[in-house]
């Protein structure tokens, strides 16, 4: 089954231990969103990945992983 | 404004309109209500604009359309099977159960409309061909 992985967490301690909260007001989302996409139970839209991309100073495709 | 406060603040509102509904049909007058719920909804919008935190993101928007869905399949399925039971048990010989029965039936009718109608119109401002 298609997945979609993501290092949120793991980049968000390299980004000088950024917190969840910090993450998603620079993302323009949710704590809540940031704790279900950490999870692994959501996946978010192409703009918002792109969002979090951006805040967390990375690609795309460093923060995301799609596997079949 | 932090969330928080908002929230606080909406729910005193809405305990303030409550009382208020209730002493106005206590009073049997209609326009303090009405003229109490329009000015707690503009309170609320101007309080909800000033708010510097994110309410609600596209997961919350994502929930909220599964919701919604999930709602109109319970409540269509269940209001249809209900309503169908009434009138064959009332065999039109019982009015009260006839009526209720075909009031559930529209209902759905109703409630089936507007999904249709809904959901053209969100197909169309999404670009796409229904």
């Amino acid at each position: 089954m298609p997945r979609i992985n993501n290092r949120i967490r793991r980049l968000r301690f390299d980004h000088n231990e950024m917190t969840q909260e910090e993450l998603a007001n620079k993302a323009g989302c949710t704590r809540q969103t940031i704790i279900a996409l950490e999870q692994g139970k959501y996946v978010p839209s192409i703009e918002l990945a792109f969002k979090i991309a951006r805040a967390l100073g990375a690609r795309l495709e460093d923060v995301f992983q799609y596997e079949v | 404004m932090s969330y928080k406060t908002y929230r606080m603040i909406q729910a005193l509102i809405g305990v303030a309109l409550g009382a208020i509904t209730a002493a106005s049909i206590a009073m049997e007058n209609w326009i303090i209500p009405a003229v109490a719920v329009i000015i707690s909804l503009t309170v609320m919008i101007i309080l909800r604009r000033r708010v510097k935190e994110i309410i609600a993101d596209e997961r919350a928007y994502t929930i909220a359309e599964k919701a919604a869905r999930l709602t109109v399949q319970i409540v269509g399925i269940g209001m249809t099977i209900t309503g169908s039971i009434l009138l064959a048990i009332s065999q039109n010989t019982d009015t009260d159960m006839t009526q209720i029965g075909f009031t559930l039936i529209y209902a759905t009718c109703a409630l089936l409309v507007v999904n249709y109608f809904a959901y053209y119109y969100f197909s169309w401002r999404m670009g796409g061909r229904p």
